[in-house]
């Protein structure tokens, strides 16, 4: 065998054993097994009380099994029990969030998660709580738990006990939080994937739509993104590249910076235009697995010597002197906190919570009055809903009709009210899918209302848009002109233009 | 030991991310099974102009129509303003939100629930300021409502229908005289009866009528 090829060989090999197992303090994955439970808390806190509803036999769940044609492929549980879990889940997220007997919190953490989510994809199942279940599971074979945990301070409570001094943060194989790295940067690729699937998605249909939807919280911003077709392309397309580029590039030191700075303004940008506030803090948690030792340290140097500088200027004054007299200064015994009492915790705030949730009555069985009576439907939904559908005009399948100078992607770039004389631009007409196989006639006319062109194309129904370029001579006199469109003899949009 | 399961466990892991994106990237068994919902990365792969929502309605003997979702005990807003069963755009799971609904409560005999979707063009949703800038300015929404299920009060069902996104497609269509002649509903039927053959189609079939 030729030498160098084992050295290669060799040296690739160690490479990838140093990228999985070299030991570092898990400060990263710390970080993330304290954000992750305190955004999951956010989602979870508030089903909790509608835990009987969605997740067991005893209410609604909607199993996402039955979505593929697999009814039974999990058990669901009796009210009872789901409340129980439920509470369990909660208990545990806060539990490993403060680092209390972390591997097992997380572990039970994960398997509920996964579990009641997989009962109810109508109202919590979704991909951040499908990422967040990966994360648990790799966070809980990573040492997260010997950083800033209650863990921790037993450990060195026991520790310093024996050998006399304060123990140094250990140092462990970084493997789990590689996987974590690797799994974030896997997403996003497969997340590009699905968008080289989407032809719309270049086109800025797909978004253009998404931000007029009112399904997610409110968002002004995307509502007025959405008249920018343009700046939606550009963005579009952007972030593709960065999706693809990411499990290549940040693995290089300055690159990773930069990635995960886009990233962060990448899916904090989704809170004011797509409503979103739950999937970009997964997101941006999970960028804290790629904090690593060196990085750590390095912050950690630098906040020191703010702080030192900030203590000497502050150093007697009266904020100082308060925080010294008022610093936490108690002492838990060691026992308070042991496995034990962990258990017991869990065990008590789940029989609680089962206990307080059947004294809430969430069906309200057992009220004074009785069960609920049935509302009746609003007699005006009732009317139309029960009439036959109305005929869609045309104008519903119409998103715009505008003019603009340049085209973007097949999309005009800007939409304006004036054009110059002499100079070509185009005038287009967007249609929402569905639509028939249709003839549009696109007709101008001058301020007095003749008729001075009239030209037509048909839009066959896989097309989502027509469009037609004009020149307005410059020996027509200026003023306003008057574009129609026209479908099957009516107008149905109009746009009066400026010539210059 | 430890070092080869724990190098076990990253082969495997990463195996399954892998299966999962190159299943994805090349459309195999993408929708198999529920688990592979864990490893496809498919965020924002639908997409539609028109803005959908849920209507769960119980019939009494007595022909009163009643509200079946939200149950009267209160509705939950899991991602923004509307409630949790308008999140089901495959309408699989509308049915026994209402099935509860008559479980945990008071009513009189309730011969049928019904299950509409409900439709409107998203532009619609613009508020006014913007809706202005759009030609032609969009009117109040004229909602178009399709069944989707029939049910007994028990959830078991009579009917099913196609959603209204798949008869609007393929009303698109059928206007075409050839394709309307070629596609005969009964020849296939008489095709499938002689040949024994059970399949399904992986589209929406041809509507005879809306």
């Amino acid at each position: 065998m030729d030498v160098s090829s084992r050295t290669d060989r060799r040296s690739l090999r160690d490479r990838v054993r140093h990228f999985f197992y070299q030991e570092q303090v898990p400060y990263g994955a710390a970080l993330l097994r304290i954000a992750l439970p305190i955004v999951l808390l956010q989602t979870l806190i508030p089903r909790w009380i509608h835990a009987r509803e969605f997740f067991s036999a005893d209410g609604a769940a909607a199993p996402l099994a039955i979505n593929y044609s697999l009814p039974g492929f999990l058990p669901e549980p009796s009210g009872t029990l789901a409340v129980a879990m439920m509470t369990a889940l909660i208990v545990a997220l806060i539990s490993a969030c403060v680092g209390w007997l972390t591997r097992p919190s997380l572990l039970i953490a994960c398997g509920l998660y996964s579990y009641l989510t997989l009962l109810d994809c109508v109202s919590t199942m979704t991909k951040y709580s499908v990422i967040s279940s990966h994360v648990l599971l790799l966070l809980s074979l990573s040492q997260c738990g010997s950083l800033w945990s209650v863990d921790a301070w037993r450990k060195r409570r026991r520790e310093s006990g024996s050998s006399g001094g304060p123990q140094l943060p250990q140092a462990f194989p970084i493997w789990p939080q590689r996987l974590i790295q690797l799994f974030v940067a896997l997403v996003y690729f497969g997340a590009a994937c699905t968008k080289m699937h989407t032809d719309a998605y270049f086109t800025s249909d797909q978004l253009r739509y998404w931000l007029m939807t009112n399904v997610n919280n409110y968002n002004p911003a995307g509502e007025l993104l959405s008249f920018f077709p343009a700046v939606v392309i550009f963005m579009a397309n952007f972030a593709i590249v960065w999706q693809i580029v990411f499990v290549f590039i940040i693995w290089k030191p300055i690159a990773r910076w930069i990635m995960l700075a886009i990233g962060v303004m990448f899916h904090a940008s989704t809170t004011p235009l797509l409503g979103l506030y739950i999937f970009p803090q997964v997101m941006i948690s999970s960028y804290l697995s790629f904090v690593e030792e060196g990085h750590f340290l390095r912050v950690r140097g630098l906040l020191r010597q703010f702080w030192s500088g900030m203590r000497q200027r502050m150093e007697g004054g009266p904020l100082l002197a308060l925080w010294k007299q008022w610093q936490p200064r108690f002492r838990v015994p060691v026992g308070a906190a042991s496995g034990v009492v962990c258990v017991a915790v869990l065990l008590t705030t789940t029989v609680v919570g089962v206990a307080a949730e059947s004294l809430y009555d969430p069906y309200g069985m057992r009220r004074d009055e009785g069960p609920h009576q049935l509302k009746t439907l609003d007699p005006q939904l009732a009317e139309r809903v029960m009439a036959p559908n109305p005929p869609i005009p045309f104008a519903d399948r119409l998103l715009s009709f505008d003019v603009g100078s340049d085209m973007l992607g097949g999309v005009l770039l800007t939409t304006q009210t004036s054009v110059r004389r002499g100079q070509p631009f185009f005038v287009q007409a967007s249609l929402a899918p569905p639509h028939d196989d249709v003839w549009l006639n696109c007709q101008l006319r001058d301020a007095d209302g003749h008729l001075l062109h009239e030209t037509g194309q048909i839009v066959t129904r896989d097309r989502l848009r027509g469009d037609w370029q004009f020149t307005i001579p410059a020996t027509s006199p200026a003023g306003h002109y008057r574009f129609s469109l026209e479908h099957e003899g009516q107008i149905i949009a109009e746009r009066v233009i400026e010539a210059r | 030991m430890k070092r080869w399961m724990s190098n076990g466990f990253i082969v495997a892991y990463l195996g399954v991310l892998l299966f999962g994106i190159v299943t994805h990237a090349l459309q195999f068994h993408v929708h198999r099974h529920p688990l592979t919902y864990y490893i496809v990365w498919d965020m924002f792969c639908g997409w539609s102009a028109w803005e959908q929502r849920t209507h769960v309605i119980g019939e009494g003997e007595s022909g009163t129509l009643y509200e079946l979702a939200p149950g009267p005990w209160g509705e939950y807003r899991p991602y923004g303003d509307i409630a949790r069963h308008h999140y089901d755009p495959f309408f699989n799971h509308a049915v026994r939100q209402g099935v509860n609904t008559l479980k945990h409560t008071q009513h009189e005999p309730i011969s049928r629930i019904l299950v509409y979707e409900e439709v409107w063009p998203k532009k619609c949703n613009l508020p006014d300021s913007l809706r202005q800038r759009l030609s032609p300015v969009p009117q109040d929404p004229q909602s178009q409502f399709q069944l989707r299920w029939v049910c007994d009060a028990d959830g078991t069902v009579r009917q099913r229908n196609q959603s209204w996104f798949d008869i609007q497609k393929h009303l698109a269509i059928s206007s075409n005289p050839r394709l309307q002649r070629e596609a005969r509903p009964s020849r296939q039927q008489q095709i499938m009866l002689a040949s024994g053959v059970q399949g399904q189609n992986t589209e929406a079939e041809f509507p005879v009528t809306e």
